[in-house]
């Protein structure tokens, strides 16, 4: 592999890889009419994997006109990650509906009538949705809101916090009861089963008016940009990882087992010594008892017993479940200092800490590269160093404008980074033309939501 | 807030005649002429120390290397006067004559480098045109591979700008002027449109004349009275180098070099080189206004100065390893159109701006000085400054976005050729007509004059308008064979143009009173039948022009009268100046309230007959007559001209 090293990509190759799942949506806006708080955004995704385990989504709620914007980090496999990408929107669209006008969807649905769209979704053309699953997927969100207005009443309005745990927990449950039990076409039950057996961690923003609300489970990760007074820019963050750096997680899940369990549950800053997140969608062979595992798997697809990690049950697996989806729920009233925020997968921030997502982001955004002056003090510095050190300084600023997506800049910057906090166009190469079977050693997938704040909107009075 | 240890000022006087607010090279220049006229009581306040502001940090080169014929008179002048300052005042003001060479790196800028040449000839400055071998017996580091020719101006100098400035205060004292350093002005008093007196934070001073020459600050300084004065100027950064003595020290003597392809200056400085020059992208300042101290804390720009290094590395190339002494950033104020700020404003009697030097204040203030002076003394300076009288631009210049704006063009504008007919980009479409979009979408190209957009020419179908847009050019332009083909249609055909721009004002009294006004203002007999079209000019007292007009008799005492659309502000303040104050005789402008096409050519009253029951014979419809036609119960006031002008 030493021959792969040297060979290096040229800046229009490097670019071409970092520009590939690109995508902008900027909000329209008609003559300050159809005012959104949110611009719009840019998305970006580097894998890593081979296929790539990340997803993103997003999607315009057309009820309230707020927004919805996801990534989910899938591990063992994207069947997970995939399913939340068409569905959890879905699910928190109808878990965030009035009574009355879940009770005019299910009215149309049931007569056969033109249903109107919920969710607008902006997707790039690689974001595909699954068509095979498309009815099974329908079928459990109509049971879900049937439920819904069961249990509901007329004139009901769902808070948000509670519409979103219900959404993260319901689809949660849906994904296991759908492997449980199975379906009659052998394609769609191994890809439930897969869905079931993969897992995802999840991080949704919603955004409507002045209100943000994060939705975390898992190690994804939301930071806003702030902008302060002197125009420098600092991190707020939103949502708090759900892994073994985070003590009230680590606490949970003691308090959540019993003391016997107290050392195994989490070993080497892993749930039971295997997974990294707390908090996952699927991952059935951490929640369902080790009975239901054996069960399914044994009526399920031939395709699956050939799958070593499927049939694995995890040591010391006394007290199941062991893993939820339960989200975080964390509410921002949107001030005017806040510009932007960034959501990305655990691939940007470990790579990059957040207070420099924040700063590449605010600088991109504003155009301003506050690159600190040159003062020349006291030095004896001559004409020509001062050009060559000029010239090397403009070149460095003009690299930043080859992106028309602050997305895209943020991962050259997390892949590029050298020590001094620019781009090494021979580094950001070398990363890039690393084997498939190496970059994951290297790095982790990459996804990246940044979504800008109209000033003008959340800075009003109303 | 005084110090202690520090002598207690003097007093300020309770009354003067003429206060000057500003002590830098153009305040100090002004009392200085006043003086020399024989001015008394003259006062001279500043906020700050003398010379504190941009004179303090200005780069010293007196040059006449200036784009119209004025400038460079004033800049002769300047030299002269500051030649002759060290013997008359004792003060050493570093005067040495380097002269300057201005370089040319393409054709066009050696043409205009000639033209240049020639109009100087005209006023007897001495200049050579040379070859780029000649350059380099002159100028030992300048890099000459790239040169097609120079202009060499041998009585160029450069100066120490705080030692002239101190040398002018100096005479001024000595001939009477007080002047009070640490006196901040902070409001003009008016009476009835007259200069009354000066507030200032140390008391106020009755005068009968007030000149700002405040500087950055004199936009604000405009503000700061009752009725306000637009001084529509705007501050912008400006970078230069110095570095330190090279190990072969220049000597004194060698000229200055301006390298305007390059956009920068260079000239020598205590034994090293100074180097500045105006930038593609300017950085303006003080838009919100700011206070004195802010310009002592001016930061360094090294980024935004690279290119003008990179310039000056290409032209001196041995001074590589020179090194760096440092970098001064020295805003200096610029105007919507390059030209300076002089005369008597438009609404306030007794209110003189000096301002707004576009950079070459040093090269200017003696000249300028001088006119302003004789301008407050005779009613007229000794030479045509009409393209610098203040009275060119009206309100509408004076927004700071427009200005913020326009400065950013023009600073850039100062180092580039300078071809005819060019049209700024910026801040336009201030005034249009309301015929503009239909005029637009049939082609227009717009000018801009006094605000208002004018239409040019239009193009015809299937020309190429890049190149159109393009065409810089001391040759034919590209626009000409189309504005050929507009002229042959107005000749032999018919052509209707939009003339809405003109400035228009009635001029109405109960009894004879308007009619006495305009013919003690004009030089044509006014007293004509109702209907008739007189076309005159206002001439002052020398028979001098002072406005251009058509005047329009429509009744016994109302008279309507047509000006150029950039004689709005000087034709008003000359009518009012010459108003007596009759509470019966009303003059208003009503420019906006019409708009006029020009119906013109031989077919025209065949276009006019078509529009109107009224018969258009030339005995219904004599030349030189107007008519008022009542063409439908919704367009009330419909005049129409009949005006025959003679095409030189």
């Amino acid at each position: 592999s030493a021959k792969h090293c040297s060979y290096t990509l040229t800046p229009p190759q490097v670019n071409s890889i970092l520009k590939a799942n690109e995508f902008s949506f900027k909000v329209p806006e008609f003559d300050g009419k159809n005012l959104s708080s949110v611009m719009g955004f840019d998305s970006n995704q580097l894998p890593a994997n081979a296929p790539v385990e990340d997803r993103r989504s997003a999607a315009t709620f057309l009820q309230t006109r707020g927004m919805l914007m996801g990534v989910f980090d899938g591990h063992a496999g994207c069947a997970c990650a995939q399913a939340l990408s068409e569905r959890l929107f879905y699910y928190i669209a109808v878990a965030l509906l009035p009574h009355d006008t879940l009770q005019e969807l299910e009215n149309a649905v049931e007569s056969g009538r033109m249903v109107h769209p919920l969710l607008q979704w902006h997707k790039h053309p690689h974001d595909y949705f699954n068509r095979e699953t498309q009815a099974l997927y329908f079928s459990s969100l109509r049971t879900f809101w049937q439920e819904l207005l069961d249990l509901g009443s007329p004139g009901d309005q769902p808070s948000v916090p509670e519409a979103l745990t219900s959404a993260f927990k319901r689809l949660d449950n849906d994904i296991s009861l759908e492997a449980q039990v199975g379906n009659p076409n052998a394609f769609l039950h191994y890809w439930l089963l897969r869905v079931a057996f993969s897992g995802a961690t999840a991080c949704v923003a919603h955004v409507d008016g002045k209100d943000l609300h994060i939705a975390n489970a898992g190690d994804c990760r939301a930071v806003l940009g702030v902008q302060e007074p002197d125009g420098s820019f600092s991190a707020l963050t939103l949502s708090s990882d759900h892994n073994a750096q985070n003590e009230d997680e680590v606490g949970r899940l003691r308090r959540e087992h019993p003391p016997s369990e107290k050392k195994t549950v989490v070993r080497q800053d892993r749930l039971l010594g295997l997974l990294m997140p707390f908090r996952a969608f699927g991952d059935v062979k951490f929640k369902w008892s080790i009975e239901l595992q054996k069960r399914v798997l044994e009526s399920g697809p031939d395709a699956l017993h050939e799958n070593e990690h499927t049939k694995f049950i995890p040591p010391n697996y006394h007290t199941p479940p062991y893993l939820t989806a339960e989200p975080e729920i964390t509410h921002h009233r949107l001030r005017p200092q806040d510009r932007f925020l960034v959501i990305g997968s655990d691939g940007l921030w470990e790579t990059l800490h957040r207070q420099e997502v924040v700063r590449v982001v605010g600088q991109y955004l504003t155009g301003v590269h506050q690159q600190q002056p040159i003062t020349v003090g006291g030095y004896r510095v001559t004409l020509g160093q001062m050009q060559g050190l000029l010239l090397e300084r403009k070149a460095r600023v003009s690299s930043t404008f080859e992106d028309q997506n602050s997305a895209t800049h943020l991962i050259r910057h997390a892949v590029g980074n050298n020590e001094f906090g620019t781009v090494d166009h021979e580094r950001l190469s070398k990363m890039l033309s690393l084997p498939e079977e190496l970059a994951r050693m290297y790095r982790d997938d990459i996804t990246i939501i940044v979504a800008q704040f109209n000033p003008h909107v959340i800075g009003g009075r109303s | 807030s005084r110090r202690t240890g520090e002598a207690v000022p003097a007093p300020l006087p309770s009354q003067a005649r003429v206060v000057i607010c500003g002590g830098g090279i153009v305040g100090t220049s002004v009392a200085y002429h006043l003086a020399k006229l024989g001015w008394t009581e003259v006062v001279l306040l500043e906020q700050g120390r003398l010379g504190a502001g941009t004179t303090r940090m200005c780069a010293g080169i007196v040059s006449v290397a200036k784009p119209i014929f004025i400038e460079s008179k004033m800049a002769d002048y300047s030299n002269s006067l500051y030649e002759r300052l060290e013997e008359e005042t004792g003060v050493k003001t570093g005067y040495v004559r380097t002269g300057s060479l201005c370089l040319a790196q393409n054709q066009d800028r050696f043409l205009s480098l000639k033209r240049l040449a020639s109009r100087l000839m005209v006023l007897g400055i001495n200049c050579n045109v040379m070859k780029p071998k000649d350059v380099a017996k002159l100028h030992p580091m300048v890099n000459i591979h790239d040169l097609v020719g120079a202009l060499y101006l041998p009585q160029d100098a450069v100066v120490s700008p705080p030692d002239v400035n101190h040398a002018l205060a100096m005479a001024s004292s000595v001939q009477g002027v007080r002047i009070h350093e640490r006196t901040t002005v902070n409001h003009i008093i008016l009476e009835k449109g007259h200069v009354r007196g000066v507030e200032t934070d140390r008391g106020t001073i009755e005068c009968e004349f007030f000149v700002n020459c405040a500087g950055q600050w004199a936009y604000e300084l405009g503000q700061a009275s009752e009725t306000k004065v637009s001084v529509p100027l705007h501050g912008c950064e400006h970078f230069y180098l110095l570095t330190k003595p090279l190990q072969q020290p220049l000597q004194p003597d060698v000229p200055v070099v301006m390298d305007m392809d390059g956009r920068i200056y260079v000239r020598t400085w205590q034994g090293g080189i100074l180097s500045g020059g105006f930038e593609k992208n300017p950085k303006p300042i003080f838009t919100e206004g700011r206070n004195q101290l802010e310009i002592q804390n001016m930061q360094e720009d090294w980024d935004h100065f690279e290119p003008m290094l990179s310039a000056l590395l290409r032209r001196m190339p041995s001074l590589e390893s020179s090194e760096i002494h440092q970098l001064v950033n020295c805003p200096e104020s610029f105007t919507p159109d390059m030209r300076c700020l002089m005369g008597e404003t438009p609404g306030v009697h007794g209110y003189y701006v000096l301002a707004g030097m576009n950079s070459s204040g040093l090269s200017f203030a003696g000249g300028a000085g001088k006119y302003l002076a004789e301008w407050m003394t005779y009613g007229y300076p000794t030479a045509n400054v009409w393209p610098l009288d203040i009275k060119r631009f009206g309100n509408l210049q004076s927004s700071r976005t427009f200005l913020r704006h326009r400065v950013m063009e023009v600073m850039p504008l100062l180092y580039e050729l300078k071809v005819p007919r060019w049209d700024y980009q910026t801040g336009r479409q201030l005034r249009t007509s309301p015929l503009y979009d239909r005029l637009d979408t049939q082609g227009a190209r717009w000018m801009e004059k006094h605000g208002f957009e004018r239409a040019k020419y239009f193009i015809p179908a299937g020309k190429d308008l890049l190149s159109l847009d393009q065409s810089k050019t001391f040759y034919k332009p590209d626009w000409f064979d189309i504005v050929g083909a507009e002229v042959k249609c107005c000749k032999e055909a018919v052509c209707v143009i939009d003339m809405s721009s003109f400035t228009k004002f009635e001029l109405t009294s109960a009894g004879g009173q308007s009619l006495e006004l305009l013919q003690h203002l004009c030089a044509n007999d006014l007293d004509v039948p109702v209907g008739h079209i007189v076309h005159t000019g206002m001439l002052n007292q020398r028979g001098g022009y002072e406005n251009d007009c058509s005047v329009v008799r429509l009744s016994k005492n109302s008279f309507f009268i047509i000006s150029p659309t950039d004689q709005q502000v000087h034709c008003w303040a000359w009518i009012k100046k010459h108003m007596p104050n009759d509470p019966q005789l009303h003059l208003e402008d009503v420019s906006w309230k019409y708009t006029a096409l020009n119906l013109i050519g031989p077919r025209a009253m065949d276009v006019l007959s078509e529009l109107s029951y009224v018969s258009m014979t030339p005995d219904h419809f004599p030349s030189l007559f107007c008519n008022h036609f009542e063409r439908s119960n919704y367009r009330p006031n419909l005049y129409s001209n009949k005006l025959f002008y003679t095409l030189l």
